[in-house]
């Protein structure tokens, strides 16, 4: 689910099972043009559907974080502060990328990073399971 | 002869025929009646026309031969075109087919019936031979009947079966358990 | 059947009286084409009328598929008239329709002209008459924009730019008409409702008045 599309009132019925956060990051530095920009967010778009789409009912997009510094420590700590504030709200914290460069960076505080990578099977298959054991660590 | 001839008008005046006033009332009428009821004929036809057509909604598409369904429940994807109007997409679903003891092939909707994940069948080691939804572990039989945290069992897709192939129409409640 | 049913309304109702009122005329001589072959030109009335009746007939159905919105309309008349049954007919008879009605009511308006019916006591419904043509131009005017295509815009656009040029009322025109600064959707909703709502209305009205006049005043005399 999209964090915009949950209902104040479904909220509190809701908060139980929607216990997974996602978390988008964008990568973009400012210098790309609009229309590698728009290549960008569609591949992230299609990163995002591979855990999105089966996992509806347990997985909440929040709003991306689109820019990135080109210092990566700071953008790593950066991440991880917010992955940390996000795990007051939910019990785990995916972060999602289509950006190269992100994808090798480790974040301490997210439970997962899905990226390109998994856009094709058997990437595709294994990084489902690996949600779904995550979720049985409870 | 001459008194013959006399007699003949006589009878006429008594001739059961339509009056100028019946006749000219008829025919006046008549293409009234058919000047307006031929553009008004069109126009019905025009507007009752979704009833006249063919039920697209439920259309059967074809998905898979039948030859490849086992006992064993599978997961097939299939695209069908929604149509409403002059909007048009094609969108791909999905469903997991299977027999029955009997033998009859019948199609279940993946989507839970709790908070709308996608399940698969035998999707858990702990639970074999069941449908298993891996967000909030809902469980359900092989006829889709909900076990556990789902309030309703799994939707079904009509089946038909056409010259060796399964096709699928739109999904409805379950209607095996 | 028919006649029974009849009697029965009419035992309750007394219906007859009321339609012999509205059909009941004498037909003078001088309209009578059987008398005078010429005569035929006192029909351009009556075929303004029946074809104004196909008209409001089309337009009802057409409004059934119609959508008045800048991203549907031009769809949704492209669906009616090549996916609907008959679409092609009804969209037909409402796009031919309104070039005839004009010719037909510009012919009764020449045939009234010349055989001077227009003159004392009539002078009063050769006004409505009058304005009855406008509301029908007024018809074909905001009519022609609603598929929404390039020759409607433009049509429109240039339709809106001669209104804009009436002396100091010009600009107020303007923006009335488009409901707005440009040539949009507000325009077309506009023209929209006031091509189903208003102008009708106002056609309703102004030919009840044609109407009763020529029952009350008779058909002007030979000439």
């Amino acid at each position: 689910m999209k964090f915009s599309e949950i209902e104040s009132e479904q909220w509190e019925s809701l908060k139980p099972y929607l216990d997974t956060c996602l978390l988008p990051l964008g990568g973009l530095h400012g210098s790309e043009s609009p229309i590698e920009v728009i290549t960008a967010l569609e591949k992230l778009r299609d990163v995002l559907d591979i855990v999105e789409v089966p996992y509806k009912g347990r997985v909440v997009t929040y709003p991306a974080i689109q820019y990135q510094w080109h210092e990566e420590v700071t953008f790593v700590q950066m991440v991880d502060q917010i992955c940390h504030q996000l795990k007051q709200q939910f019990t785990f914290v995916i972060v999602v990328t289509a950006d190269e460069k992100i994808e090798n960076m480790q974040f301490a505080h997210a439970d997962m990073l899905v990226s390109s990578k998994h856009l094709d099977n058997p990437m595709k298959e294994e990084i489902l399971q690996s949600v779904q054991q995550l979720w049985t660590k409870v | 002869m001459s008194g013959e001839h006399n007699e003949q008008p006589k009878k006429s005046v008594f001739r059961k025929e339509m009056s100028r006033r019946q006749f000219l009332s008829y025919t006046l009428g008549g293409s009234g009646a058919f000047m307006v009821g031929v553009p008004l004929l069109y126009n019905v036809r025009f507007a009752v026309d979704p009833l006249l057509k063919p039920d697209a909604d439920g259309e059967y598409v074809k998905v898979v031969e039948v030859s490849e369904v086992t006992q064993e429940p599978q997961s097939f994807q299939f695209e069908r075109l929604i149509v409403d109007g002059w909007y048009k997409n094609d969108t791909t679903f999905e469903a997991w087919i299977s027999k029955d003891e009997s033998g009859n092939i019948f199609a279940l909707s993946p989507v839970c019936k709790h908070l709308g994940c996608t399940v698969k069948w035998n999707g858990s080691q702990d639970f074999s031979d069941e449908y298993f939804c891996p967000c909030h572990a809902a469980r359900y039989t092989k006829d889709g009947k909900n076990l556990t945290v789902a309030p309703a069992p799994l939707d079904e897709y009509p089946v038909k079966i056409e010259d060796g192939w399964v096709y699928l129409s739109t999904t409805k409640p379950n209607s095996r358990v | 059947m028919l006649k029974k049913m009849y009697n029965w309304i009419d035992e309750r109702l007394d219906i007859t009286p009321m339609w012999r009122d509205v059909a009941d005329h004498e037909v003078p001589e001088h309209v009578n084409p059987a008398h005078h072959f010429s005569a035929f030109v006192y029909c351009f009335g009556g075929l303004t009328f029946f074809i104004t009746i196909l008209q409001i007939l089309s337009g009802m159905f057409l409004t059934m598929y119609y959508v008045p919105d800048i991203t549907n309309a031009y769809k949704s008349v492209d669906f009616l008239q090549h996916e609907v049954a008959f679409g092609v007919i009804v969209r037909g008879m409402h796009h031919w329709g309104a070039s005839l009605v004009i010719v037909m009511m510009f012919l009764h308006t020449l045939r009234v002209f010349f055989t001077g019916s227009y003159k004392a006591p009539r002078e009063m419904n050769w006004v409505v008459g009058m304005l009855i043509f406008m509301v029908m131009l007024g018809l074909g005017f905001t009519g022609y924009l609603l598929p929404w295509d390039n020759k409607a815009y433009f049509a429109t656009k240039v339709g809106i730019q001669i209104a804009a040029s009436v002396p100091l009322l010009g600009p107020y025109i303007e923006t009335f008409l488009q409901g707005g600064s440009i040539t949009g959707a507000q325009t077309l909703t506009r023209f929209f409702a006031l091509h189903v709502f208003f102008l009708p209305g106002a056609l309703f009205a102004l030919l009840a008045g044609h109407f009763i006049m020529i029952r009350k005043q008779g058909i002007s005399g030979p000439l």
